[in-house]
């Protein structure tokens, strides 16, 4: 009977020390979770944000600027420093000179209650230059070029200037600097480059990739459109 | 204390005394019970390996990320032993994808925005996925 009793009141006393302990770990708990939401809720009040976008409207102390995705309302805050890359120097600009249809990217805080980001830096983003990639068809040493048929069977000729930089990437070697001579018809190359204006499908180089015949195929040069003179059929006389 | 009340204790006490008692002698009742097994349902129909699509993901750095260092390290997983191209804005570089399908590379950047293109070849096949980051030098 003692020991019946014993291990009775050994269960009740344990269960509740169990009951006690659970009762302020559960707490402690649901304390440390209302401290990280807070703490969350903040961050997602405030963080730092960048868009990138044109301008739309401007004004004294906010302008619109149009995203892929959306028109984004910023505001310029007293302590805003506003920066453009001229002739390959930094300037420093002011928010006066930040105008309709300039290409931005807009560093801040952005808040999500007002859906509105206080801006402390904007870049007046110049043009980026664009990529393009595919398998070398044809060069020509004469002219400088090669061409390039892309994944998506468009074909579009490469001016190689005197300032475009050329590498050749091979598995043992890595990538070394090259020449000219060393880009292969059935080679795949990445360009990066600026379209030539007014002539559609030419673009000038500025860095060029060769990371070589990745098929061992050598594919045949596609013909270039090119203007031919067109024969007006002449009505002959009868008779 | 009337009767019922007794009753009552008692019948109370003695299913705390059940309880107690298969919590001590329950474990060692349970190891000399005779294994039952359940009749086992032998599946007939095999598993046909599906063929992995080739494909490259951009593990870091991060969509929309905000950098303050010029040099940004491209990492991702591919199919093993692929070409990789990393290409940035300024310079582009290209490396082997690891045994596991890693692969790791450094690309500078400019202020502003970042287009991050990373293209995998394997012969024939092709992928790509680009990452935009933003990269300033000012403490925001």
């Amino acid at each position: 009977m003692k020991k019946l009793l014993l291990i009775a009141s050994a269960l009740l006393l344990t269960t509740s020390v169990y009951a006690q302990t659970a009762t302020s770990s559960s707490e402690k708990l649901e304390n440390l979770k209302d401290r990280l939401a807070s703490a969350a809720t903040q961050l997602r009040q405030s963080q730092k944000r960048a868009i990138f976008g044109t301008v739309k409207v401007t004004s004294v102390s906010t302008i619109t600027v149009a995203t892929k995705t959306s028109d984004m309302k910023i505001e310029l805050m007293d302590t805003i420093s506003v920066f453009q890359m001229i002739k390959g120097k930094r300037t420093t600009l002011t928010t006066d000179q930040v105008t309709k249809g300039d290409t931005v990217v807009v560093f801040g805080d952005y808040d999500t209650n007002l859906d509105i980001l206080k801006a402390q830096m904007i870049f007046i983003q110049g043009s980026i230059p664009e990529r393009l990639s595919g398998t070398i068809t044809e060069t020509s040493k004469k002219d400088y070029t090669i061409t390039l048929s892309t994944p998506g069977e468009q074909s579009y000729i490469v001016d190689f200037e005197t300032m475009t930089k050329n590498f050749s990437f091979t598995r043992d070697k890595g990538v070394k600097k090259a020449g000219f001579s060393q880009l292969i018809v059935g080679d795949t190359v990445h360009v990066l480059e600026t379209p030539e204006p007014k002539i559609a499908n030419r673009v000038s180089a500025i860095r060029i990739l060769d990371i070589g015949n990745l098929t061992g195929a050598t594919p045949t040069s596609t013909a270039t459109p090119t203007a031919k003179p067109t024969v007006k059929p002449t009505s002959t006389p009868a008779g | 204390m009337n009767k019922d009340a007794i009753l009552a204790t008692l019948i109370g006490f003695g299913i705390g005394l059940l309880i107690t008692g298969l919590l001590l002698v329950g474990p060692n009742i349970t190891k000399s019970l005779p294994k039952i097994k359940l009749p086992t349902t032998a599946s007939t129909t095999t598993p046909t390996p599906t063929p992995s699509q080739f494909t490259v993901t951009i593990e870091s750095p991060l969509a929309e990320a905000i950098e303050n260092s010029t040099d940004v390290l491209v990492s991702g997983v591919t199919s093993p032993g692929s070409t990789v191209v990393i290409a940035g804005s300024v310079d582009d570089t290209a490396v082997v994808a690891q045994a596991d399908g890693k692969y790791a590379g450094k690309v500078t950047l400019t202020e502003g925005k970042n287009d991050i293109i990373v293209t995998s070849y394997q012969q024939t096949k092709q992928a790509s996925q680009t990452v935009t980051v933003y990269y300033t030098p000012e403490s925001l």
